[in-house]
């Protein structure tokens, strides 16, 4: 039996989707048999992430009300094949679908699959609660910026009140050189204040836009900052222990040079 | 003749209101209704203090009090207060309400007692309590202690930083700015006079 993770944030933008993506992706290429669901309803966007969207023909809210199977209604990814995705409805809204309905569909997927990740849109409200209730564990995305935290720490609260044991962290979107000069929360900060354990740091990558635009995930590519970053996340969820990359160290060649001398 | 459930009463700080507290409550929230309307000009930009006797309000009735107090322009509520003999008794006889994680954004804990939370209290986060607030780490939020109009109750926290401290309905705010540097000893925030002030939990004795 699988595990079923939330992937939430409270604030939108801050990059639920990318680490849904990546995260699953990356576990996937790691052999693990993993599933996507798209629990944003009326709008679809992982299918896009993954590069998927002209080979969505069920979504969601067909499975949930009877007019497809979950097996009929997933798309086989096109690089990793123990990677599917269930997509979302883009023509329906989040009323379509109960908690109580989305619990049962990811408690069936959980039977067949490794990890089932769901992205979760944004908001605190019906679409929030469809995506958690059948979650065992959740991913927190936050941005180091005061309004996304203050955010993710409604949300966590509203996810220990549903009785989610296990809540950890990615600080996404990290900008080491305004950390270095003061301008942006540092990640101790963050997780001083939010109280919950740290499972990556993802940087700010102008690679993410490109990948998300051509529906590649970053993950797959290990030369990219941001890549190596999720592909360190998903290592983690399989339980392995892997230290945190210093983001906020210059590795710029003179900085380098420096060290090497003993200046710095 | 039954006595009547609310009375006014003009003073120099403005219109003490007496809420009968032997009378129940809607018919307090009836009559001060009715009394407000028939005299609607009287009440126009005065200050309030309201005093509910020996009754305790929890927050739905103080809700219940300020809505209408409310439809009234220019109506201010100044203070909240109970009888001496009322305030006497709560502060030794009041429960504690214990909280052991931290208290997240959009969380509000009330207790007719004091409080005691063993962890933060993050921004956006409120704490209400009739008796004192004692946060055993960061108080980064809102605190609102002697909610009921005890003037002697305080709120203490590790780290001092919040957004706004209340006292029997005296306010504080965090003045505007960069972050607040809070000071790395643990404070107390109490009342003196009509001005809440905070200083160290323990002065040194070298000072």
């Amino acid at each position: 039996m699988g595990k079923a993770i939330v992937v939430t944030s409270g604030k939108g933008g801050v990059g639920k989707t990318t680490t849904t993506a990546n995260i699953g992706a990356g576990l996937a290429a790691l052999g693990q048999k993993v599933a996507l669901v798209d629990a944003d309803i009326g709008l679809r966007n992982l299918d896009l992430f993954m590069g998927l969207e002209n080979r969505v023909v069920y979504h969601l809210v067909d499975v949930i009300e009877g007019r497809a199977t979950w097996k009929k209604a997933i798309i086989r990814d096109k690089r990793l094949e123990n990677l599917v995705l269930l997509p979302s409805a883009q023509v329906r809204d989040k009323d379509s679908v109960t908690p109580r309905q989305m619990k049962q569909l990811v408690d069936e997927l959980k039977q067949e699959f490794d990890f089932v990740l769901l992205d979760c849109p944004a908001g605190i409200e019906r679409g929030f609660k469809n995506a958690v209730a059948g979650a065992d564990q959740a991913i927190v995305v936050v941005n180091p910026e005061v309004s996304s935290v203050r955010d993710a720490d409604r949300v966590i609260g509203l996810l220990e009140a549903e009785e989610i044991k296990c809540i950890q962290l990615v600080v996404n979107r990290l900008k080491p050189s305004m950390v270095k000069r003061g301008e942006m929360l540092a990640i101790k900060d963050i997780v001083d204040l939010l109280a919950i354990d740290l499972l990556g740091i993802v940087p700010e990558d102008e690679g993410i836009v490109i990948s998300s635009n051509r529906g590649e995930p970053i993950a797959l590519n290990q030369t990219m900052k941001a890549g190596q970053a999720f592909c360190n996340i998903s290592r983690r969820l399989m339980g392995d222990e892997i230290p945190f990359v210093d983001w906020q160290e210059d590795d710029s060649f003179f900085s380098r040079l420096k060290k090497l001398f003993g200046i710095s | 003749m039954p006595e009547e459930a609310v009375l006014f009463r003009g003073t120099r700080e403005g219109i003490h209101i007496y809420l009968n507290d032997e009378v129940e409550f809607p018919s307090v929230v009836d009559s001060l209704e009715q009394r407000l309307a028939t005299s609607q000009n009287f009440f126009q930009g005065a200050r309030v203090v309201i005093n509910t006797g020996r009754r305790t309000l929890s927050a739905d009735q103080m809700a219940t009090v300020s809505q209408i107090l409310n439809r009234y322009e220019g109506v201010q509520l100044v203070r909240l207060e109970q009888s001496k003999a009322a305030q006497k008794q709560s502060n030794s006889e009041m429960t504690a309400l214990v909280v052991e994680k931290p208290v997240r954004s959009g969380q509000q804990l009330y207790h007719p007692g004091h409080i005691i939370v063993i962890g933060d209290v993050n921004p956006g986060a409120e704490i209400v309590a009739e008796g004192n607030i004692v946060i055993m780490g960061a108080l980064r939020g809102t605190a609102h202690a002697g909610y009921a109009g005890n003037k002697s109750a305080f709120v203490a926290a590790n780290v001092m930083a919040p957004a706004q401290v209340s006292i029997a309905g005296i306010l504080a705010r965090r003045p505007d700015g960069d972050s607040p540097v809070a000071a790395l000893e643990p404070e107390v925030a109490r009342l003196r006079g009509e001005q809440i002030v905070i200083e160290p939990c323990q002065r040194s004795s070298y000072e």
